[in-house]
């Protein structure tokens, strides 16, 4: 299965000046502190241009709207998660996940507005949840493979069927950070804490050695 | 009991009562005609739960209306809203909340949109009707279980019953305040009762987070089954798969 790859092509077909580069930098920065003040919805193109200091006018000569803003800031996310995260394996296929999972949660730390900005977007359906669901099945797959590696090498529990525990993984990827980095309801957890609670449900389970 | 795969069924009306049927869930129309008017409350506590204490801060109230309250006092009233009902779990699941209109619903339920008025204000209210009785009905399922896999298994039982209010559930908490917050009560609560299960096989302060961790997993898992993202899986077998996670995780030591 092929990687799939957020796509974001500039409604301009002219090459962006250096100045222009700058411009565009200043709003997308803004464009994140807003997602991640307010949310998707209550964010506008206005008040992304008054928050980088230009004026609308200007701010439309780069993006379309603010899903194209959105668009363009997934692309690099995209890219920064290929780049910077993994879910290791061991030559059995037991996940030795904890420092994988730990860096994860750094990167959506790091994006918090963007992916509060995406789960927004998932309901009612948009482009933003096809992406969603391509990168969700992408992962699964990936993760499929290895607990099928660690079945042949008899190293899975008795009894876990594969395709199940596939899909709580993902779910599991994909939940847990939406509570605790962007709803905030896990109060009395740091992230190291969550790294290890989501390292113990996948791995080595709660009970005492 | 067996639960059919929920994909391609066709319900042919002639299953038996116990039977889940994503089509016809007559079990909720018939009981709930017979039972007592009972606000939902989310601070109602989930019997010797040992973790209540920690839930204090968290505690909200939902008032939802049951079923019950039939303005007319015959059963033909009593069936249109029943009727209602129904057609929302069906058409929220296929398209959640705001791609819903109340026309839909009204047509698939076979009524007028003036009978709907008559015991719904808006679309909002006919919602906190479903929200009422799926939460309702999770208190009791969770209630009713005996260990950890009966508990999850629950779970996932009743929100495929009610899959229309999990996945409108799912969309207004991204996007209403006051409903994230009644979101974020049902969590602790229904985490507290999943910690209260792994009592005697994990300590409590690790039960506490294992069980936030299965009650988000279960939550996603629900929702991408009612939005029809990912393959129907069984219940049993799903719930088997989570209980060994959490005690042993899915590796062999």
């Amino acid at each position: 299965m092929s990687r799939p790859t957020i796509n974001w092509s500039s409604s301009q077909d002219r090459q962006l000046s250096v100045r222009g580069a700058r411009t565009r930098t200043r709003i997308v920065a803004a464009a994140r502190e807003m997602f991640d003040e307010v949310g998707f919805r209550e964010t506008t193109m206005q008040s992304i241009a008054a928050r980088a200091g230009v004026a609308s006018g200007t701010a439309y000569q780069y993006f379309q709207d603010k899903s194209d803003v959105l668009l363009y800031l997934l692309s690099e996310l995209e890219e920064q998660l290929y780049r910077e995260t993994r879910l290791h394996a061991d030559e059995t296929g037991r996940f030795r996940g904890l420092q994988d999972i730990a860096r994860y949660l750094d990167v959506y730390r790091t994006n918090r507005g963007l992916y509060r900005a995406w789960w927004e977007m998932l309901e009612p359906p948009t482009r933003f949840t096809e992406v969603w669901r391509s990168l969700a099945a992408y992962y699964r797959t990936a993760i499929r493979s290895a607990l099928l590696h660690a079945k042949a090498n008899g190293v899975l529990a008795d009894g876990v069927n594969v395709e199940i525990a596939s899909d709580i993984i993902v779910s599991i990827f994909e939940r847990s950070p939406l509570t605790h980095i962007v709803l905030g309801w896990n109060e009395d957890l740091a992230d190291e804490d969550l790294a290890a609670a989501m390292a113990a449900l996948i791995e080595t389970g709660f009970e005492a050695n | 009991m067996r639960f059919p795969d929920p994909a391609g069924t066709v319900c042919s009306g002639a299953h038996n009562q116990t039977d889940w049927c994503q089509d016809h869930d007559q079990r909720t129309t018939a009981e709930d005609a017979r039972r007592p008017a009972q606000p939902v409350s989310l601070t109602a506590s989930f019997g010797s739960v040992g973790v209540e204490a920690d839930l204090t801060g968290y505690t909200c109230n939902v008032t939802a209306k049951t079923i019950d309250e039939d303005p007319a006092g015959d059963t033909s009233t009593l069936s249109t809203r029943a009727r209602l009902l129904n057609a929302g779990e069906g058409l929220f699941s296929e398209r959640g909340f705001e791609e819903t209109r109340l026309d839909d619903i009204c047509r698939v339920a076979g009524v007028t949109t003036g009978a709907f008025y008559g015991y719904f204000a808006t679309k909002a209210e006919f919602f906190a009707e479903m929200l009422g009785a799926y939460v309702q009905d999770l208190e009791g399922a969770l209630d009713a279980a005996r260990s950890l896999e009966e508990s999850i298994e629950a779970y996932l039982l009743c929100a495929r019953r009610h899959r229309g209010a999990v996945r409108a559930s799912f969309e207004l908490t991204l996007a209403d305040g006051g409903h994230q917050e009644l979101r974020r009560g049902l969590r602790e609560k229904c985490a507290a009762a999943l910690a209260w299960q792994m009592r005697g096989d994990i300590a409590l302060s690790r039960a506490r987070v294992a069980s936030k961790m299965l009650i988000d997993a279960l939550d996603q898992l629900t929702l991408s089954q009612a939005a029809g993202w990912t393959e129907p899986r069984d219940p049993a077998e799903m719930a088997a798969t989570l209980a060994t996670m959490a005690r042993r995780g899915l590796f062999l030591r």
